[in-house]
């Protein structure tokens, strides 16, 4: 392999692995911290490409349309899941049946993509870039598409702005504090009520963003709520439920191997997510763990503290 | 008093069993007052009611969120349709061997899956069925890949022959799956997997190997799924990828909800609920989806216990 050859194959899976990362960074914490599984996730994403679509065929292919694609498609469909949250989930938390939230989401994802279908239509969209993102540049002897930077360097700053706003601001401790103990929260009188629908809506927003990036990148069709979720679904599982980290590196894994991959079959390329989610699964079965992750860990040792007594109770 | 306790555990019994004993005799009388049209319709609520008691028996009774029962309606499908087109095995024998399949699998990739922790459980079993619908595609040679499988069926059992035939044959057989459903259902095995549902840690404590029934849930729910795929091939005659379709999946999950979960003729009763709503709806909008996510939302926020249990509550004034 030449090193151009390396290059462009490293480049692409790069830029896969963020397109990735967006939906499952979503999930992900939407999942540690208001511990539901949200199997909107698809539908987020599949909304968020086709609102790219409308907003470009009303402003024009122009850095005006994806300025305001990229920053306010991403914000509507957050304050959308605001609304879902506040209306829908929020009631649910405090009773034992989790599923009832996942069903909800699932409700959700119906909702949306039945929307699309009513608003959009059935029939596939396509967008076109600016002229200034659609040329390649030229690297070492590698042609390497410009939008991809833009979307590697949106990843990064993005993954960036996760770690800042949960480590490095007030709103991150309090979520971090809430996936800890929110009834402790509660009491020392923060609105965790609010708190939950803005992560409800950030992770929201995260996967409508994987959309409006996605969308230049081919047909945008009912196709895109399934190739969103499955893959989503499995950096999650890979990296470790909750664990942002450990997406963050699965999505790069299996961005980067299903990039070369592809060179040699476009079948194995398809297959890597599978492959490298086995691996990791099996290597953590053999290596005896349990634990999914430390938040996980931590869920789980809440959730069996809390239902002791009640289950003394009731036998 | 055990005259009484015994009379009270039959109308409990004829509770649970009877609207779904209801739907089967209406159904059986169909052909002969309706069109070939509600006849086909009635063929599909039955495997979708299969699927549906397939996910119930996981969900509604043990506990376990699956979100993978397309892959062994799927798996049932192709290979039933596989085994009458390279085999030349009869339709019957085809459906045995396609539940085989289905049960090898589902032991195999059980015994990794009931194991794990309950929301890694519904993204993987999910996961199944999206890369069994990926091999499916990506195997044209042997699975006909995106433009479909066409089965040689039988010549007596073909549906544009001979609609009614077809549908008794399915019938019946759905009715054989459905009676030994029941029976596992109401068994002391049945019981110590809903024990395993109220409380995992209990059952475990008092010497139930909970794995090992959760394995043995997830078989029997693939064959019951698997079979549901199979008797699919006589309606339709033609197998595609998205048999593997996680809306398949997910639809099991609206039906087993809408009929009442955990309860034996909940996804019966559910699938003929839905199939009806589908049908009706469907000659006024080609938007299912936004139905169906209307469906979903109402019963969870107004009936999560589904119609059966309205039935029940109105007759006796309370939950059983």
């Amino acid at each position: 392999m030449s090193l151009a050859t390396f290059i462009g194959q490293l480049f692409a899976g790069l830029g896969l692995a963020f397109v990735l990362f967006f939906t499952a960074a979503g999930l992900n914490l939407v999942w540690g911290v208001l511990g539901v599984m949200n199997f909107a996730a698809g539908a987020v994403y599949m909304l968020g490409a086709y609102l790219t679509t409308s907003v470009i065929a009303r402003l024009g292919a122009s850095a005006l349309g994806w300025t305001v694609a990229l920053i306010a498609v991403p914000l509507a469909v957050a304050a959308l899941g605001a609304v879902a949250e506040v209306a829908l989930l929020r009631r649910t938390y405090r009773e034992e049946d989790e599923n009832r939230q996942f069903m909800l989401t699932l409700a959700l994802s119906y909702l949306i993509a039945g929307g699309v279908v009513l608003v959009w239509g059935t029939h596939f969209r396509t967008v076109s870039l600016p002229r200034a993102l659609s040329g390649s540049w030229s690297v070492l002897g590698a042609t390497l598409p410009v939008y991809t930077f833009v979307t590697i360097a949106l990843g990064l700053a993005v993954t960036v702005a996760i770690w800042f706003g949960l480590y490095r601001t007030r709103a991150g401790l309090l979520t971090r504090a809430a996936v800890d103990d929110r009834e402790m929260l509660a009491v020392l009188g923060v609105n965790v009520d609010r708190l939950y629908s803005a992560v409800f809506a950030v992770g929201i927003g995260l996967g409508a963003l994987g959309g409006v990036l996605v969308a230049p990148q081919g047909a945008v069709s009912s196709n895109l709520e399934t190739t969103a979720l499955v893959p989503a679904f499995i950096v999650v599982v890979t990296g470790g439920l909750g664990n942002m980290p450990g997406a963050l590196m699965a999505a790069l894994a299996i961005g980067i191997l299903e990039s070369f991959a592809a060179l040699h079959d476009a079948t194995l390329a398809q297959l890597t997510p599978y492959v490298v989610m086995s691996v990791v699964l099996g290597a953590r079965a053999l290596a005896g763990r349990r634990g999914w992750s430390a938040a996980a860990q931590l869920r789980a040792r809440r959730t069996r503290r809390e239902r002791a007594p009640a289950g003394s109770t009731a036998g | 008093m055990a005259g009484m306790a015994r009379a009270r555990s039959r109308r409990a019994l004829w509770a649970d069993g009877g609207p779904a004993l209801a739907l089967v005799a209406v159904a059986a009388l169909l052909p002969a007052v309706a069109s070939s049209e509600y006849v086909l319709l009635a063929a599909s609520m039955i495997v979708t009611a299969l699927v549906a008691v397939s996910f119930n028996l996981l969900f509604g009774y043990t506990g376990m969120f699956s979100f993978g029962q397309a892959a062994f309606y799927g798996l049932g499908a192709y290979a039933t349709a596989l085994l009458m087109n390279e085999a030349s095995f009869g339709f019957y024998l085809a459906l045995a061997g396609a539940v085989l399949v289905a049960v090898a699998v589902a032991a195999l990739s059980g015994a990794v899956l009931v194991r794990m922790e309950p929301v890694a459980f519904v993204m993987l079993t999910f996961a199944l069925s999206a890369l069994l619908e990926f091999g499916a595609e990506h195997t044209p040679n042997l699975a006909g890949g995106d433009s479909g499988l066409i089965a040689n069926v039988p010549s007596g059992l073909n549906v544009v022959v001979d609609v009614n035939g077809v549908y008794y044959a399915m019938l019946g057989v759905a009715s054989a799956v459905l009676v030994g459903v029941f029976v596992f259902v109401r068994s002391r095995a049945g019981l110590i997997v809903r024990g395993i549902r109220e409380d995992a840690l209990r059952a475990r404590t008092l010497g139930v190997r909970v794995e090992r029934r959760k394995l043995g849930v997830f078989t029997l729910a693939g064959a019951v799924a698997a079979v549901g795929g199979g008797l699919s091939v006589l309606s339709d005659q033609i197998v595609y990828p998205d048999v593997f379709d996680w809306r398949i999946s997910a639809n099991a999950l609206i039906v087993t909800l809408l009929g009442g979960v955990g309860t034996f003729s909940g996804p019966v009763v559910g699938a003929v609920a839905l199939g009806l709503i589908d049908f009706y709806v469907g000659k006024l909008t080609t938007d299912t989806l936004l139905v169906e996510g209307l469906v979903l939302l109402g019963v969870i926020l107004l009936a999560p216990r589904g119609i059966v249990a309205l039935r029940i509550r109105s007759r006796s004034g309370r939950h059983i």
